[in-house]
């Protein structure tokens, strides 16, 4: 039986041994080209520890000219002419965005656009910095493979419009739209996906109008040699969805039950399915978070992280000299079993690690709080543990569990309803925290338990 | 031991008021492009899930201590949190720590240790 003990003893040290190795130096195999992978995935880490890019929407202070004809008609500039006042004709410069638009309710309606935008498009990480009184915004988010389309999705008007196929003029726009859904219609063989767009009372009305007057005529015509024919006459309109020009069409083919429905793939296969339904949903966010009040000008840079590896180096130290004050008294408190109950805290560490990375969890400074607090609360487990195997009473750990489980209990809730949070930061710290948690009592239960009372001469 | 501990909250207050003072005149030091805007829009965030989880501790806190008095267990747990949490903002603003990314960890950190410190004083106390 004492052989047995000292075998898994031994045996629990040395999975804690590569557990440590593979969460600390990672896990490799070769490929067939000779090259070195990671059979475990990396650390997601936050947005602060790499490159930014940093979007600046500054409000348009520019003008617009308008000519006008002797007569007062507007007139369209051409190349190489000059419109002199001489000659009769007048240029109106107006504001892009008028002062009574550059109010704080509209900058603050524009900052809300963004928001619905980033968080529609399932953007965790960003920060949106808004000066109230110039209404400049700076947006933050990750440089990453998503930054070039998040800065389209951000830049974008988030419009529908109609134009006049003959005169070009705006004769229906998404001012009157309720909402935009993505739906889906069931064929034999293939499906169809739809960017489904409902108006409110006012748009429907005008767009059944406007269904009457933008549609197919045929009219019966005599030609040359005075025979009569049928000719087909289309009053069509130009349609443009988010800044992107559809096409045109006559109105009955993209309206129906006063709802406009513009097509967006139709397949039997999944992933071209798939890719339209991503493609509609881009729109429908786009649509629905609505259009911007004013009018911004935009510019990008990256910028490099300002938390850099000697940061890193001094608050890691700072942090890891507390912890090894601890751990001393640890040792010399509980000696031999002190020892080995430091050696159980780094596995627990590394575990913690390993899950963090398999649960694909984004670490942010907030998340590394949650390891730090997650580490605290392992070293409060163990000094319990320790604390009450000296007893050298049985059930001590079941006690010792329930000692801990009480005091802890408030950190639970923290923990769960912190990773309800959509934000990564906040979500970053009550996943942290969750599996911190969780795996204090595991990884103790598995390993350092039966260690432990092993060490005290018990089994109990 | 009560003088230690009654000395150690006067100074602890003092650090409040002080801190608060100078807060209120200098405000924050903040650098690396991290703005009050930001502070604030973050706080927001935050303000949601922390009142959510305080909320549920602190009934928590009343059913399981109800013996050590309901109104007691409540008052001493909100002062202690927010106690905490003020003393911490003190001294940032005491020693013009710069305001970074780091802030809010910092600041759920001591919402965490002052839960973790009033449990295990109720607890005691049980």
């Amino acid at each position: 039986m004492k052989k047995y003990k000292k075998t898994l003893t031994v045996f629990i040290i040395l999975v804690v041994a590569i557990l440590m190795f593979a969460s600390f130096f990672g896990v490799y195999k070769k490929n067939e080209n000779g090259e070195r992978i990671s059979l475990l995935p990396n650390l997601k880490l936050g947005m602060e520890f790499g490159n930014t890019r940093v979007i600046t929407a500054t409000v348009n202070q520019g003008t617009t000219s308008t000519i006008y004809d002797s007569e007062g008609n507007v007139v369209q500039p051409e190349e190489g002419v000059e419109y002199t006042e001489e000659d009769g004709y007048e240029t109106v410069e107006q504001p892009i965005n008028p002062d009574s638009a550059k109010t704080l309710e509209n900058y603050e309606r524009a900052k809300e656009i963004v928001e619905k935008r980033l968080k529609g498009n399932n953007v965790s990480e960003y920060s949106i910095d808004m000066n109230e009184i110039t209404g400049k915004m700076k947006i933050e988010i990750p440089e990453d493979s998503r930054a070039d389309e998040i800065q389209d999705i951000i830049q974008n008007t988030g419009s529908f419009i109609l134009l006049d196929g003959e005169t070009f003029e705006v004769v229906f726009d998404s001012s009157y739209l309720k909402r935009a859904d993505v739906v889906y219609s069931q064929g034999d063989i293939e499906t169809a996906v739809f960017l489904q767009l409902e108006f409110n009372e006012e748009g429907t009305q005008k767009l059944q109008e406007l269904n009457n007057i933008y549609v197919e005529t045929t009219e019966q015509q005599t030609n040359e040699e005075g025979e009569t024919e049928e000719v087909t006459n289309s009053k069509v309109v130009w349609v443009i969805l988010n800044n992107t020009f559809l096409g045109t069409t006559v109105l009955p083919n993209i309206v129906y039950n006063n709802k406009i429905m513009l097509p967006f793939g139709m397949s039997s296969n999944n992933e071209e399915l798939q890719k339209a339904i991503e493609n509609a949903n881009k729109d429908a966010i786009l649509l629905n978070s609505g259009t911007y009040p004013i009018a911004y000008e935009y510019t990008n840079e990256v910028v490099q992280t300002n938390i850099n590896q000697r940061t890193m180096f001094i608050f890691f130290t700072a942090i890891g000299l507390v912890f090894a004050i601890s751990y001393i008294y640890l040792v010399i408190r509980f000696k031999a079993k002190g020892f080995i109950s430091v050696y159980f805290q780094i596995g627990y560490l590394a575990v913690l690690l390993l899950i963090l990375r398999l649960t694909n969890v984004i670490i942010t400074m907030e998340g590394i709080s949650a390891i730090i607090i997650s580490l605290i609360l392992e070293y409060i487990f163990t000094y319990i543990v320790l604390r009450n195997l000296q007893q050298e009473k049985d059930g001590m750990y079941k006690k010792a569990n329930l000692e801990f489980f009480l005091n802890t209990l408030p950190i639970y809730v923290i923990s769960i309803v912190f990773t309800f949070a959509t934000r990564a930061n906040i979500n970053s710290f009550g996943m942290g925290l969750f599996w911190g948690i969780i795996i204090i009592y595991i990884y103790n239960f598995i390993f350092s338990k039966f260690v432990f009372e092993n060490l005290s001469g018990r089994s109990k | 031991m009560k003088t230690v501990k009654k000395i150690l909250m006067v100074l602890c207050i003092l650090v409040i008021i002080v801190g608060m003072f100078i807060l209120g005149r200098n405000g924050l030091n903040y650098q690396e492009g991290y703005t009050q805007n930001i502070l604030l829009e973050t706080a927001k965030q935050y303000t949601v899930f922390m009142a959510i989880s305080t909320v549920i501790i602190l009934v928590y806190f009343a059913i399981r201590y109800n013996k050590q008095g309901v109104v007691k267990v409540i008052v001493t747990s909100v002062l202690g949190i927010l106690g905490a949490m003020a003393f911490v903002l003190a001294l940032f603003a005491i020693i013009k720590m710069p305001i970074t990314r780091i802030f809010f960890p910092i600041m759920l950190a001591t919402y965490v240790s002052s839960i973790i410190v009033l449990t295990t004083s109720f607890e005691e106390n049980t």
